[in-house]
């Protein structure tokens, strides 16, 4: 037997023994917490906070009045995290929920949760099979069934590994309309590229701020109550010149043309020449922003801007402007019209129907090619010149749009003998059918080149504060106040009984215009079949409330600007006017016609 | 005459109450207790969490039971335990195979026995049965441990609810007995040398038990077993899964710093990163030490260290040596489970779910480790009169036994 005070000793040993056990436990401890703190403190807090990207909302684009034309929805990315998917059947479950109501086969979802692995490359070059953290599901799924999926996933526990993302999705509500201006945007991973029209152009003032902060979540993910959140701000609303009225009736009407001489492309642009804000505008071929497989590049390429084209006789009424501002001719001077062809410098001018002496009036309303020549000599290159760009040829319009084409017009030290006579008539020079419109404004009220608008006023979401684009003040052409109500009278006649484009006139309204046909340059020489036909225009004549300007690129059948494209100027200029309440005057008064005058 | 008879009457039974009582132990579980409801409750109010108050208020119902049991044994004669050594035995036993056969499934192991509206876990009690029975055969009069066929008996009354435990799987509670048993043997009259060929011979089956192990010649360990070793010994092997408790465990110990974060401000438990269902059972001690840092958790050590030391003077001053038995199977087994939980939650040890005494959520091993406390109380309360040479009290020991 070993006695009580040995077995003392033993329990003693074991208490002993307890002690350091403890210390050595604490001494672990404080290298833990003490001397490890600073490194375990920031992986901790490494995986407790997230930083999140917060953005504002991107700008909302309306037209004048405030109808909205491009909008935002809000939407969901669906990612899942094959790792943390869960097993077989929980993967299984996941997929048939989302198969079913995102329309994807559950299968094609099952087999991306399934695969749990992926292989990655070494720098060395072997390759480690490492965890596959990420699987794309669903892109831009609508806020209210992502939510439903959210809710029902997480009723089923199967939530974990699926992520929603919420971002909204650039919406256009009136598909085609206005598509060519406003443009469109991409994603690019997870940034939003605005491509094209007034999207890409003010991005920066639509485009939302963005802020960074950081946030501690718990182990699912969930924020906690949001520390220190700086503040996003939307991007700013932009009110455009457009009125969606007649924007519509304008892009119909357009349509029909389409339909109609099946040109190549087709352009209508409808302007306000007391202040050149763009009313409508529109192209044709041209996309829905919603629909990706109409996007081509010939659809959605501004064409009204960065394309060209020589104008033909909408030219005209232009070049005899300046002859009329100097008192070189008036509208009663007559000229010789050499029965429809006339040689110059070796090369022969003709008429499409020959007339003998005829006044300038004449000239304008039968669209005389040689008298308007025989004018234009009399005004000599640097007077042709410096009114043609005055009336902005050569020059960008002030369209908020890029890339625009300054077209061309070349300066009088590089003319031949020949351009003197092509000038004017519109062969020769080039320009975008935007230039042409704003020309037209010129013509239209008074003499005086605005520049273009095509964005009305900005407004801050935030602050309901609204900008205006400011006006740019008028380039005055006209010497003479008189020349203006010269050409007026002249231009009248155009849509009158011997005009080249009676299918443009209105009944009841007096219409102002030119017609113009012109043969597509083919790099040697002009070509016999390949016509542009152009109408431009305004009315009421005497009291503009538009300019409007339509042109169809090679149609087909007839290519006479007046046939052509007459009627589509009448029918949209008949029903802006009737929109607008234009109260009509009677097209038979006497005292505005020249001929009466006569 | 009468009021001052009872006076004196009631000085007395206070002395005696006084002297009776073991108050270190008391303020050390008092505080202990106390830590462990606080964090029970704090760990419930985690980010999400759908059922805040629930193991807060099911761990005081367990408390108050468990102080019942306390009370109870405080006042009674630990030796009649003695009676009670083969009866509590069998029971649990029946208990463990219980569990086996109606498989009431938690996180994966069989542990628990629904008995109407309690839910408990035998293998708790079974300490207590094995550690009871000990003590009981080793007291007999014609028991002698250096005699190898008398101490070949003690191993299959330790192996049967080792194994049974080791089924459920339970490998943490299962080798708590080892070291129980063998601080019970320790303190016996078993020589030096035979102690020191047991400790040699235990540490080399050890070691081929891990050798078989590790080169799976026969493996025993079930595959989850595996790999929480694996993982102990390489935590960031298996982040997201197996390696995840045991990775944030000792982030959340690590960011606590000195002082700590503050009661209910640790991010690593508030924010769900250690998970709820170990926040407040085996990885409690993480969120105290997240919340309270170094000098919280150096507290925490001290109040464990002193209860250590009130059962370890009990088992010095008990009056026999079956209460010598019994005090030094308790030290056994609650060092045993602090040593493993802190041990683990600082990553030095497997993981292993060996909850922490008093202070972890569960009601079986509240109610068993007041149970200990209880007979520690009865013992001490019993004890050897050591300082009669001062004392002048008149307190006799009823029987002795050997």
């Amino acid at each position: 037997m070993i006695r009580n005070n040995t077995l003392a000793v033993r329990i003693k040993f074991l208490l002993i023994l307890i002690i350091l056990l403890f210390f050595a436990v604490a001494g672990r401890l404080y290298i833990v917490q003490i001397e490890r703190h600073d490194e375990l403190f920031n992986k901790a807090r490494e995986q407790y906070t997230s930083t999140r990207k917060t953005s504002g909302k991107r700008g909302e684009i309306y037209d004048y009045s405030g109808n909205l034309l491009v909008g935002n929805i809000p939407c969901s990315t669906i990612e899942a995290d094959p790792y943390a998917c869960g097993n077989e059947e929980q993967c299984r479950q996941t997929s048939l929920i989302l198969g079913k109501y995102l329309n994807i086969p559950s299968e094609k979802i099952y087999s991306d949760l399934i695969q749990k692995t992926r292989e990655r490359k070494r720098s060395d070059g072997t390759v480690e099979t490492v965890p596959r953290r990420y699987a794309l599901i669903a892109r831009d799924v609508p806020l209210p069934k992502s939510e439903m999926l959210k809710k029902m996933l997480r009723e089923q526990n199967l939530i974990r590994g699926i992520s929603f993302k919420e971002h909204s999705q650039r919406f256009y509500p009136k598909n085609e309309l206005l598509a060519n201006i406003l443009g469109f945007t991409n994603i690019e991973r997870d940034q939003l590229i605005a491509q094209l029209g007034i999207e890409k152009f003010f991005n920066k003032v639509i485009s939302p701020s963005d802020s960074v902060y950081q946030y501690e979540r718990s182990r699912d993910g969930v924020p906690l109550a949001v520390q220190h959140r700086q503040s996003v701000n939307d991007g700013v609303n932009i009110y455009l010149t457009i009125q969606e009225p007649i924007q519509s009736i304008l892009e119909e009407e357009l349509d029909k043309l389409m339909a109609e001489w099946q040109p190549q492309a087709a352009y209508a642009i409808m302007v306000n020449p007391r202040n050149g804000n763009i009313m409508a505008i529109a192209q044709r071929p041209t996309f829905n922003p919603n629909d990706r497989s109409t996007m081509t590049s010939d659809a959605y390429r501004m064409r009204f801007i960065s394309d060209t084209l020589e104008p033909g006789s909408t030219m005209k009424p232009i070049s005899i402007s300046g002859a009329i501002d100097r008192h070189i001719v008036n509208p009663q001077t007559m000229i010789d019209c050499e029965k429809g062809i006339w040689f110059y410098c070796g090369k022969s001018l003709s008429d499409t129907s020959p007339h003998g002496m005829m006044n300038v009036a004449g000239i304008v309303q039968k669209s005389s090619n040689i008298g308007t020549a025989k004018i234009a000599l009399m005004m000599g290159p640097q007077l042709l010149y410096d009114t043609l760009r005055a009336f902005g040829f050569g020059q960008r319009t002030g369209i908020p749009l890029q890339p625009e084409t300054i077209g061309r017009l070349i300066s009088p030290k590089n003319w031949d003998g020949l351009s003197i006579t092509r000038f004017p008539m519109g062969y020769g020079v080039s320009c975008s059918p935007v230039q042409l419109a704003r020309a037209y404004c010129a013509l239209a009220n008074g003499g005086r080149l605005v520049s273009l608008r095509l964005v009305d006023r900005v407004e801050n979401p935030d602050t309901g504060i609204t900008v205006k684009y400011p006006v740019r003040e008028a380039h005055k052409i006209y010497r003479d106040p008189a020349t203006h109500r010269k050409m007026i009278e002249m231009m009248k006649l155009v849509t009158r009984q011997g005009g080249t484009a009676r299918q443009a006139a209105i009944p009841g309204y007096e219409v102002a215009g030119k017609t113009g046909t012109s043969r597509k340059w083919e790099g040697k020489h002009y070509s016999n079949t390949r016509y542009f036909a152009s109408f431009a225009g305004f009315a009421p004549a005497d009291n503009p409330e538009f300019v409007l300007v339509v042109i169809a690129d090679e149609p087909q059948k007839r290519h006479y600007g007046g046939v052509v494209t007459g009627p589509a100027f009448k029918n949209i200029a008949e029903r802006t006017l009737r929109y607008l309440n234009i109260q009509p005057t009677d097209p038979h008064m006497p005292s505005s016609s020249i001929r009466e005058r006569r | 005459m009468e009021t001052q008879d009872q006076t004196a009457k009631l000085s007395n039974f206070l002395h005696r109450l006084y002297v009776r009582t073991d108050f270190i132990q008391i303020i050390s579980f008092s505080l202990l207790i106390t830590i462990g409801l606080l964090f029970i409750y704090g760990t419930g109010q985690q980010v999400g969490s759908t059922h805040a108050m629930s193991f807060w208020t099911k761990q005081l119902q367990w408390l108050f039971v468990g102080f019942c049991c306390w009370l109870f044994l405080t006042m009674i004669d630990y030796t009649w335990l003695r009676r009670f050594a083969w009866p509590v035995y069998v029971a649990t036993v029946l208990m463990l195979i219980a569990v086996l056969i109606f498989d009431l499934k938690i996180y994966g192991a069989k542990r628990w026995l629904q008995i109407g509206p309690l839910r408990i876990q035998p293998s708790e009690f079974a300490k207590l049965g094995v550690m009871v029975l000990l003590a009981w055969i080793m007291t007999t009069r014609t028991f002698n441990i250096n005699r190898l066929s008398h101490f070949l008996l003690l191993v299959p009354v330790i192996a049967l609810p080792f194994l049974l435990i080791l089924k459920e799987p339970d490998l943490g509670s299962a080798l708590v007995l080892i070291p129980i048993s063998a601080a019970i043997i320790f303190i016996s009259n078993l020589k030096w040398k035979y102690i020191i060929i047991g400790a040699s011979l235990g540490m080399i089956l050890a070691a081929l038990g891990a050798l078989n192990e590790y080169y799976r010649v026969y493996p025993v360990l079930k595959e989850y077993q595996r790999e929480r070793i694996a993982v102990f010994f390489d935590p960031g092997k298996d982040v997201k899964n197996r390696g995840w408790n045991q990775l944030q465990s000792k982030l959340a110990v690590g960011s606590g710093g000195l002082s700590g974060k503050g009661y209910m401000q640790g991010n690593q438990n508030q924010l769900g990163f250690l998970p709820q269902t170990v926040s407040n059972t085996d990885f409690i001690f993480s969120v105290i030490a997240e919340e309270t840092g170094f000098i919280g958790v150096s507290t925490l050590i001290f109040l464990y260290v002193m209860l250590l030391f009130s059962v370890i003077r009990t088992a010095i001053l008990a009056k026999d040596r079956f209460g010598q038995y019994l005090a030094c199977g308790t030290a056994a087994m609650l060092f045993m489970h602090t040593f493993v939980n802190i041990g683990m939650s600082i990553g030095v040890m497997p993981i292993t779910g060996l909850p922490l005494p008093l202070v972890s959520y569960g009601g079986s091993f509240m109610v068993s480790t007041m149970i200990y406390l209880g007979i520690m109380q009865s013992i001490y309360a019993q004890r050897k009169q050591m300082f009669t040479a001062n004392e002048n009290f008149h307190y006799t020991p009823r029987t002795r036994i050997n």
